[in-house]
């Protein structure tokens, strides 16, 4: 499989043809804080579940995809940890959000309710994709789900998925530590977009935020793309998309979860 | 970036100045590799770690590159340092336990080096090992080489 991640080019034929399943579960608002320690907690488990050469064949769930919403958050990317600024981050977090330094790749973008975020966790080697096709794959993904919509969304010189040269619909950050995912996108549903008017989003001044249910004047909410993101992440990536609790092994992971959620918060 | 600066000011103080020749370097450094792809050379009981061109290519352009700091610990498995490039921060392991005592700062201001010269100019960090034996576990050239092109059928 690695012969694939070694040519330049990413696989491209989409939709790929359907090889196994991904599992999926929405989890609904989450904390900033708990959600990153949920991820670091199941990259450390899928870590696991890679040195564990004995039990191959069992039926763990192994690659998840979390659906989760945010309370307001602030978060800069990895270039900037350990150097945002005190007054920065006191403004911000004046206007009623949390803020965090993350380990994901991008600079500093915003989460918020109404605005999807998904989490996958998954070892890119098993979709034959390097780190370089994986974010590319994730754009696609989120531009089936906007063709869905009867938005032509597109990438640019500059990354996220944007439905003209101005205006940015969805932003991507993520983490690989030995080819296993954390992080991921957030697609703006009908998220309140004068939060991006805080920060400039991605570094790029002169840019703006834009939504679904901007763009279609209707209210398009998270629940209403969930189904829509689901199926176009299936058909990118090439995997049946199952509810975990309808998985083999999907209720004790979701238990796991949700005691994990329960008790922890970020350390 | 002005603390990390200082910091590593600070540190390089006390790092041993132990430049050989470069071609003389090369002579006598063993090279070994990981399977996520990390390279060590090691002289001395120095180890030189970066990633190999194999993976500078599957990360595509590297706009920021993070590096430890001289003076730490670091244990084999535990994170030294990350490569970002776009929108994606891949954090880089070490392949052996020891004190770090050089880390590459010309990567903080070009860390296209990753890109360029990856196995040259675009080292990491420079670790002192504790313990010879680590690297027999790791990839010689030959193996790292057929773990690059075989492994469809793993």
């Amino acid at each position: 499989m690695l012969r694939r991640a070694l040519s330049t080019a990413c696989p491209s034929s989409i939709p790929r043809a359907i090889n196994g399943t991904l599992p999926y579960l929405k989890l609904g608002t989450v904390p900033y804080g708990k959600a990153l320690a949920l991820q670091r907690h199941l990259v450390q488990r899928r870590h696991e579940l890679n040195n564990d050469t004995t039990s191959s064949t069992d039926s763990s769930i192994r690659d998840i995809l979390l659906l989760v919403e945010h309370p307001p958050t602030f978060t800069a990317g990895r270039r900037f940890k350990g150097r945002s600024e005190l007054e920065e981050e006191t403004r911000l977090k004046q206007l009623g959000a949390e803020y965090y330094e993350t380990l994901r790749g991008g600079q500093i973008t915003f989460h918020g309710p109404g605005q999807l975020v998904s989490y996958p966790i998954l070892d890119i080697r098993d979709y034959q994709l390097n780190v370089r096709c994986y974010v590319s794959y994730l754009e696609k993904a989120v531009i089936e789900t906007c063709r869905r919509y009867g938005i032509s969304a597109k990438t640019t010189e500059n990354t996220g998925v944007w439905v003209d040269d101005n205006h940015k619909i969805a932003a991507l950050g993520v983490q690989l530590q030995r080819y296993v995912s954390s992080h991921g996108l957030a697609i703006n549903c009908d998220v309140d977009l004068s939060w991006f008017d805080q920060i400039v989003p991605c570094g790029l001044a002169d840019k703006r935020t834009t939504s679904l249910s901007d763009q279609l004047k209707r209210k398009v909410t998270v629940d209403d793309v969930i189904p829509e993101f689901v199926d176009s992440f299936g058909v990118t990536f090439g995997r049946k998309m199952v509810d975990a609790n309808e998985m083999q092994g999907g209720q004790l992971l979701e238990e796991e979860i949700h005691d994990f959620l329960a008790k922890n918060e970020h350390s | 970036m002005s603390l990390r600066t200082f910091t590593s000011r600070f540190v390089r103080a006390y790092t041993p100045a132990r430049v050989a020749p470069f071609q003389f370097t090369r002579a006598l450094a063993t090279k070994r590799y990981t399977k996520e792809h990390e390279w060590i050379s090691v002289e001395d009981n120095v180890g030189t770690i970066g990633i190999t061109d194999y993976a500078q290519k599957s990360l595509g352009d590297v706009v920021f590159v993070e590096i430890p700091s001289p003076g730490q610990a670091i244990q084999k498995g535990e994170q030294l340092g990350a490569v970002e490039s776009v929108k994606a921060a891949s954090d880089i392991f070490s392949p052996v336990s020891g004190d770090i005592i050089e880390a590459n700062e010309a990567l903080d201001s070009e860390p296209g080096l990753i890109n360029s010269s990856p196995e040259e100019n675009g080292w990491l960090a420079k670790v002192q090992m504790n313990e010879s034996s680590e690297l027999e576990g790791l990839l010689n050239e030959e193996q790292y080489k057929t773990h690059c092109e075989s492994a469809e059928d793993h």
